[in-house]
């Protein structure tokens, strides 16, 4: 392989982009402002929700305020850890309770998580009104590769040791997700993480 | 987009005169039409937003724009591509041509995204190392690595060298 002709393919394949015919810059520009009018929109919901936190936080304060302060502090009781708490680790990894996938938002729902002695993690999701995203994780140190199948097809294969996400399933259908590794270490995990769309 | 309260004229005309090249490079990245049009807009309707602040040229910022975006982009779009350990099945040798141009093009399809945009970006779009290496956010030496990597890695690639096998048998 020479570089000239390294440069001629690409030059070629850009030429022909796939043999398809590209929309016209009218229509592009048509599309980006779309695209913009639609991020003002998330911006702008985004702006005024966090505007009304901060007004209702405020006016709690005002209510709220008085009464507390005269008060002897009381004595901290129950657990110490956060009363909202984040997903579980998966194989170690913390797992965000947030992901954005195809601009849109979605937030932790479950995980599953097994020795990978037991070499394939399955994962029967039951069928949503939404899309759903799965996340899969294999510990730091595990070896080969892992495999991602949905509905018994390959979607996705990645090294392991690391956390990653993306496979989308579609609503309305029960799904199975089948977690693969390739040279399982007993004593490291593998696991599956469902996100459903955001609520709120 | 004219009809907001600040529309951007030179916005529009920017897209109307570089947007068919950046759309190839996207092609080029993606090696989906589709995705590389969805590509080319995601980093223009981010260019709109930044607009106001760039400077008279551009270019360089959507195009760096573009390749950061696919290079973060794999996780939500790599479903259209499906690995496999098995080359696809070859036809028939017809030629020297489209054969080699067809094998060279799978290869690269096989390199990975960082790679790829490395090759894209020298030798389509002909950018110097240091350019190639402030589109990317990385240092000169790491292109020069990738680069010499991915020049590497096609070398062996089983479809070039089945290319090379074939031509030795007719010559």
């Amino acid at each position: 392989m020479r570089i000239d002709e390294l440069r001629a393919t690409l030059h070629e394949e850009a030429h022909d982009l796939g043999g398809t015919d590209p929309i016209g810059p009218q229509a592009r520009t048509a599309a980006v402002a779309e695209r913009v009018r639609a991020g003002r929109a998330r911006r702008h919901t985004t702006r005024v929700a966090g505007a009304v936190l901060g007004v209702v936080v405020a006016v709690a304060g005002l209510v709220l305020g008085p009464t507390l302060v005269p008060g002897p502090a009381p004595e901290l009781v129950g657990p110490e850890e956060p009363m909202v708490q984040g997903p579980p680790r998966l194989a170690g990894f913390p797992m965000p309770p947030r992901l954005t996938v195809a601009d849109a938002d979605y937030s932790y729902l479950r995980s599953e998580q097994v020795d990978q002695s037991r070499e394939i993690l399955r994962v029967a999701v039951a069928p949503g009104n939404h899309r759903q995203v799965v996340g899969w994780a294999t510990s730091f140190g595990s070896l080969g590769r892992v495999t991602l199948s949905i509905d018994g097809e390959v979607v996705a294969r990645t090294p392991t040791g690391a956390f990653e996400y993306g496979a989308a399933l579609t609503p309305g259908k029960t799904h199975l997700v089948v977690l693969h590794v390739t040279n399982p270490v007993p004593g490291r995990q593998m696991g599956l993480a469902i996100y459903g769309p955001v609520t709120f | 987009m004219s009809t907001r309260r600040d529309a951007r004229p030179d916005f529009e005309e920017f897209v109307v005169v570089c947007s068919d090249r950046l759309l190839r490079t996207a092609y080029l990245l993606t090696r989906d039409p589709a995705l590389a049009e969805d590509l080319l807009q995601t980093a223009l309707t981010k260019a709109w937003f930044a607009w106001r602040r760039l400077d008279e040229q551009p270019e360089p910022y959507v195009h760096t724009i573009l390749v950061n975006t696919y290079a973060t982009w794999w996780r939500r779009k790599w479903r259209g591509e499906r690995p496999t350990g098995e080359l696809p099945e070859r036809g028939q040798v017809t030629g020297d041509g489209p054969e080699t141009r067809h094998d060279l093009w799978v290869a690269l399809g096989r390199l990975p995204r960082r790679q790829r945009a490395v090759v894209v970006l020298r030798f389509f779009d002909d950018l110097s190392e240091a350019d190639t290496a402030e589109v990317l956010g990385c240092s000169v030496g790491t292109v020069k690595s990738q680069t010499s990597k991915a020049l590497a890695k096609l070398r062996v690639d089983p479809a070039l060298l089945a290319a090379d096998e074939r031509t030795r048998e007719t010559t």
